[in-house]
């Protein structure tokens, strides 16, 4: 199990990541996600040792690991740009952690045949570094870092150098390897889809601060902060303007600023259901195939909703725009 | 518990390496780069133990003197224009136009990188002596001809343009290859012509290395030794007056001469760091298209560039295949210059029998160039590790005082060991290096560090900060990471620029010449005075020895051109 305690990292005046607290549980993939620049990356840099920390505790296990140096720390890293070593082949890569610990030849082998079979770059092993392509470099990073069996494996935008196809296969391989070992992982990146995905929590951060966390339902469905609402999934924010206009059609009384999911809002023909109707003018239907689309004027802005199945609207007809209230989200 | 005592025998072993090379490099830095500047000023600057400008003012107003400098600056001013001008023209017809066989022709533009400072002044001294084949034809055809034109100013430009060029073609060339070619054409669909379009588009990009590269010609112009020296005649200057004075034991009045030109050089170095910082023309296109070759047009002008190209060619080659022909040649036809008519093994056989004679001083120079490139690479990579791991700002200072040998000239740094340990020093341990076998390479030494260093520390500060981090995540200790991961991957640079240093240090002629001990003299002596020797051996001998540092030379630049390779 690992704990930050009110950590804080500063770089001179500057302070890149404000008294962060989060805990993460055996077994665990936690992930660490936000814009760039926004401390994420510090963040597991502090956990893994290369920066210092100004305040706080980190705990492994229950004992501060905050004062030991990096290679004291047993964890595993994966960087995001490999940091393969060139002067080496696969095989002396993956067992270099094993070979300072001068552990037998024999047992390096052994050991690095497993992690290698696990990673399924078996057959790779003699080769060159530099053969490889970008996702078997991947997997020897990843092999590598496990090689020491760690209690917590850090990995900072690991997948950022492969092409799309294979970030979306690799990331269900990682969390297969995870779960398989059963280790504490904390991982690092901007792409809310690859978070996610594979985590089972996710960190928001934003300048330097964690504006929340819990699971990616919880995240997605009720976020606590504007900046989170904003940052995961797209979403449809009513202005004053348009609430004005949903007050004056429905009879309500809402004020302030509303958000709203593309996938909640939908687009009727007539008032059926109880809810909330506005009525809009069709500018565009995008047909994405399993879903469609469509933007709808409403007043000086425009809203998105997003429908399974084909939208059939000639463009400039009128429309009502149909959601329901428990949908809407304020902060 | 066996890792924790390991732990800490290593840490103690890792401090004492690391606090005993820290010592060797502050002593080195006092004793061979501090010291001598110091020992060059006090030597110009008191008179009888007391400050004074009496010295200085005595020396500039010696009418002789002021020829001197004057000569010195007219030859560097007169020297970059020339290089300019042939290395603007060796680019066109390398990089822009369109010339057939361009591969070769470039290789042939690279002679300057393996007949260097004496050995070519001496090879091309003999192949345009008046009395040479070359002279003798030349007089036949047009008997109007002045067959001693290679002698003074004209000699010594002779050798400064065409030798003098390489580091235009390092500077310019690879600036010309960052032109956007989209931009030539761009200026072509507008309506310029070839011409027009290099001056107006091409010429701007690569305008700041030509002035970089034409200040170092410059100040390496003003520091020429061995051209003025050998075939200068009456014509002298800074370097070679330098020397002369330092033979004659006028050493206060050398001490002056190379304070002069160490002003000279620091003032133009100085600029050139201006008109770097003032920076470059940066590519702004999002995808820059390589030049690519530019046919010329019109048929005469075509022919007229070949003409030109190839004539040029023959005037790097011709002065190697002759040299290597006459090596081949018996001592009479070499000492009378005549047309070589049979071939033999003799000279070679008499150079590299052992136990002669003339193998020695090929064995001095390369035990003393040797040596040189040993100390300079303990204390050169030694001080770049030090740059690199302590980060704070007395590192800083150390850093700069490494760089006084490159700023300042190498006869003032020589002079200046010869004032230091003309007698016993307390920094020797009571020890005199006059005279002794170690000046030599220590000079060497000194001259080569600010280059090893910096290549070194560069290499350093390029590697992969992720790989450290990733060996001491793994659980690799900082000293243990260095050794197993930083050290292999500068290796390659480390190797290429000592075995640079070791190439460039064969035939060095300036520090030699002020530096060596009689009993171990060295090649670039033996040039000089074989070259002068009424004895027909040694004259042939010297030329076995140019071909031999030639091949020396093409080895250690292709080895360093393919590991430069590897490392990019």
């Amino acid at each position: 199990m690992v704990e930050l305690k009110n950590v804080e990292v500063k770089y001179g005046d500057f302070t890149a990541v404000k008294g962060v607290d989060f805990k993460v549980d055996n077994g665990e993939f936690f992930t660490l996600l936000g814009p760039s620049g926004c401390g994420k990356t510090t963040t597991l840099r502090a956990v893994s040792g290369f920066e210092k920390i100004s305040k706080g505790e980190i705990l492994l296990d229950g004992k501060n690991i905050a004062p030991l140096s990096p290679e004291e720390r047993e964890i595993g890293f994966v960087f995001q740009n490999y940091a393969l070593f060139p002067s080496m082949t696969v095989f002396n890569n993956i067992g270099f952690g094993l070979k300072i610990r001068h552990i037998s030849k024999d047992k390096i082998r052994k050991r690095v045949e497993d992690v290698a079979e696990l990673t399924g770059i078996l057959e790779h092993l003699p080769k060159k570094v530099s053969e490889l392509s970008g996702g078997q470099q991947q997997r020897v990073a990843i092999a590598r870092a496990l090689i020491l069996n760690p209690r917590l494996l850090l990995m900072d935008e690991p997948l950022s150098n492969l092409d799309a196809k294979l970030r979306v296969s690799m990331r269900g391989e990682i969390k297969r390897i995870q779960k398989k070992l059963g280790i504490v992982a904390i991982y690092v990146t901007h792409d809310q889809e690859e978070a996610m995905a594979v985590s089972d929590k996710i960190a928001v951060f934003n300048q330097g601060v964690i504006e929340q966390i819990g699971t990616p339902k919880e995240i997605y469905n009720n976020p606590k902060t504007e900046f989170v609402c904003k940052f995961i999934g797209a979403i449809n924010e009513f202005d004053e303007k348009i609430i004005e206009s949903i007050n004056k059609e429905n009879n309500i009384d809402l004020s302030g600023k509303y958000f709203i999911r593309p996938e909640n809002v939908h687009l009727v023909k007539k008032e059926e259901e109880k809810g909330i109707y506005l009525s809009g003018k069709i500018i565009d239907i995008e047909f994405l195939g399993a879903f469609s689309k469509s933007q709808i004027e409403v007043g000086n802005s425009s809203i998105i909703s997003l429908e399974i199945g084909e939208k059939n609207y000639p463009q400039n007809s009128e429309v009502k725009v149909f959601f329901k209230e428990t949908d809407l989200l304020k902060f | 518990m066996q890792e924790k005592r390991n732990w800490s025998t290593y840490r103690i072993l890792k401090t004492g390496i690391f606090s005993l090379g820290l010592l060797v490099v502050i002593w080195f830095v006092f004793s061979f780069l501090i010291t001598p500047v110091f020992g060059v000023l006090s030597k110009a600057f008191f008179l009888n133990g007391s400050f004074s400008f009496e010295n200085i003012s005595a020396v500039l107003s010696s009418k002789a003197i002021q020829k001197v400098i004057q000569n010195t600056l007219v030859m560097g001013i007169a020297t970059v224009a020339m290089v300019n001008v042939l290395g603007l023209f060796q680019i066109l017809v390398t990089e822009y136009f369109d010339i057939k066989g361009s591969n070769i022709v470039r290789f042939i533009f690279f002679v300057p990188l393996i007949l260097t400072s004496i050995s070519l002044v001496t090879g091309l001294q003999f192949l345009f002596n008046e009395y040479s084949v070359i002279n003798s034809f030349i007089k036949g055809v047009f008997p109007k001809f002045n067959a001693n034109w290679f002698e003074g100013f004209k000699a010594v430009l002779y050798i400064h343009v065409f030798f003098f060029n390489t580091y235009f073609i390092l500077f310019v060339r690879t600036a010309f290859k960052k032109v956007d070619y989209s931009t030539i054409e761009a200026a072509k669909s507008l309506g310029s012509s070839n011409f027009y379009a290099f001056r107006k588009v091409a010429l701007p990009v690569i305008l700041p290395s030509i002035l970089s590269s034409s200040v170092l010609t410059f100040i390496t112009a003003l520091a020429s030794n061995a051209a003025p020296t050998m075939v200068g005649g009456d014509f002298q200057m800074l370097n070679s007056k330098i020397t002369l004075l330092s033979q004659l034991g006028k050493r206060d009045m050398a001490a002056i001469l190379s304070l002069i030109l160490g002003f000279i050089s620091i003032t133009f170095m100085l600029i050139s760091n201006w008109i770097e910082k003032k920076g470059n023309y940066v590519s702004v296109s999002k995808v820059p298209t390589k030049i690519r070759k530019i046919k010329i047009k019109n048929p005469i002008l075509n022919v007229l560039m070949h003409i030109l190209t190839y004539a040029l060619c023959l005037i790097y080659v011709v002065p190697v295949v002759a040299i290597f022909l006459y090596s081949f040649t018996d001592a009479n036809t070499i000492l009378r210059k005549a047309l070589p008519t049979s071939f033999t093994f003799d000279n070679y056989i008499r150079v590299f029998s052992s136990g002669s004679s003339a193998i020695k001083p090929m064995l001095n120079s390369f035990s003393i160039s040797g040596m040189g490139t040993l100390v300079a690479l303990i204390i050169g990579v030694a001080s770049a590790i030090i740059i690199y791991k302590v980060k704070r700002k007395s590192v800083k200072v150390l850093e700069l005082l490494l760089m006084i040998p490159w700023v300042i000239p190498a006869s003032m740094m020589a002079l200046g060991l010869i004032i230091s340990y003309d007698v016993g020093s307390p920094l020797l341990a009571g020890k005199a290096l006059i005279g002794t076998w170690w000046l030599l390479p220590l000079g060497y030494a000194v001259i080569s560090i600010p280059t090893i260093v910096r290549l070194t520390r560069a290499s350093l500060f390029n590697v992969n900060k992720s790989l450290e981090e990733s060996a001491s995540s793994l659980g690799s200790g900082p000293f243990r990471t260095f050794l197993v991961i930083v050290l292999p991957i500068i290796i390659p640079t480390i190797v290429s620029v000592a075995a640079q240093t070791f190439n460039g240090k064969l035939v060095e002629y300036t520090m030699t010449s002020l530096l060596y001990a009689p009993k171990f003299t060295p090649l670039g002596i033996i040039f000089k005075t074989g070259s002068e020797s009424i004895d027909k051996n040694m004259y042939a001998n010297n030329l076995v020895y140019i071909v031999v540092v030639m091949i020396i030379g093409a080895v250690v630049y292709g080895v360093t051109t393919k590991l430069r390779e590897r490392v990019d």
